[in-house]
């Protein structure tokens, strides 16, 4: 059931100084879609990034498309295909590794399947003015 | 029980009856809930799809059919009741609304869709039952097609409904 929705997470770290600036590459399968970090309905599982190791941490999403679906009265906004979540944060002296999750709700062509996580990790290394 | 040795519902099978919890723990009796047809649907609190359906399912689907005798039965699949109850809870459903917690019941009704768990495949499915539990109509999710206003199941009863009044 899990290989329907596995996603592909590729991570990039930019480090400059004590910040860093994590690139997460994530393919999402065709006939595969996930819920956007803020769903048009409260009430679905948004998609959310974690970042262990890092402090004041933000991350950008990707914004949503509408899945056109033919709904008369109905919209649905999706995360699909390619997309890149944007991680920045501050980094503690004895951190050379960030760690994290992607948490998403993925839907395949004949079925919603359960929330899941898929984790990541990428190492921290002077990249920027170095 | 084990229920994965049991055969799926296939339209014309009788469903057998059985008992689940509603989201305050009273068990409830299947047979004492279904009606002249029933409509038995299976949902979950993450899925896009039901949540998208659901204003309409209770209000405008099933309420438009009360006067030939159709009740509706919710099925929430493998969550908690204080998970599932907010379902009701925002939709205001009045229907009864019982807790499949293992899953055990919802995987009899579940299709056989490759790759897909029993309590997966069933998900945002929509059967209408007899009054003699026969199941007569199975509408599975199909995002393709997918109507936030189940036209697809409205013709069914609307033509079930027909066959019941000529008969």
């Amino acid at each position: 059931m899990d290989e329907l929705a596995a996603i592909d997470i590729q991570p990039v770290a930019e480090v400059d100084d004590d910040r860093a600036r994590i690139v997460l590459t994530v393919d999402i399968p065709d006939n595969v879609h996930i819920e956007p970090h803020e769903p048009a309905d409260p009430f679905l599982i948004p998609t959310v990034v974690t970042a262990n190791g890092l402090d004041d941490v933000s991350v950008e999403y990707p914004a949503p498309t509408i899945k056109d679906l033919g709904w008369h009265d109905a919209v649905l906004t999706v995360l699909q295909g390619r997309l890149e979540f944007v991680i920045t944060g501050r980094i503690p002296h004895d951190v050379s590794e960030v760690a994290g999750g992607l948490s998403y709700q993925p839907c395949v062509g004949g079925a919603c399947l359960p929330p899941r996580t898929t984790v990541w990790s990428v190492p921290l290394r002077e990249t920027v003015g170095a | 029980m084990q229920a994965t040795a049991l055969p799926t519902y296939t339209i014309g099978d009788t469903v057998e009856d059985f008992v689940l919890p509603d989201v305050d723990g009273n068990p409830v009796r299947f047979s004492d809930v279904t009606g002249k047809w029933t409509l038995v649907y299976f949902t979950t609190t993450w899925c896009p799809y039901c949540t998208a359906e659901a204003p309409y399912l209770e209000s405008e689907l099933v309420a438009g059919f009360a006067d030939a005798g159709l009740e509706l039965v919710v099925i929430d699949v493998k969550e908690p009741a204080a998970v599932a109850r907010m379902l009701p809870d925002r939709f205001g459903w009045k229907s009864p609304f019982l807790v499949d917690l293992d899953g055990a019941v919802s995987e009899r009704f579940a299709p056989k869709k490759e790759g897909l768990a029993p309590e997966v495949a069933i998900i945002n499915a929509h059967l209408v039952l007899d009054e003699n539990r026969v199941v007569r109509f199975a509408e599975y999710l199909n995002m393709e097609r997918f109507d936030v206003h189940g036209v697809a199941v409205k013709a069914a009863i609307e033509e079930l409904i027909g066959e019941g009044h000529r008969g």
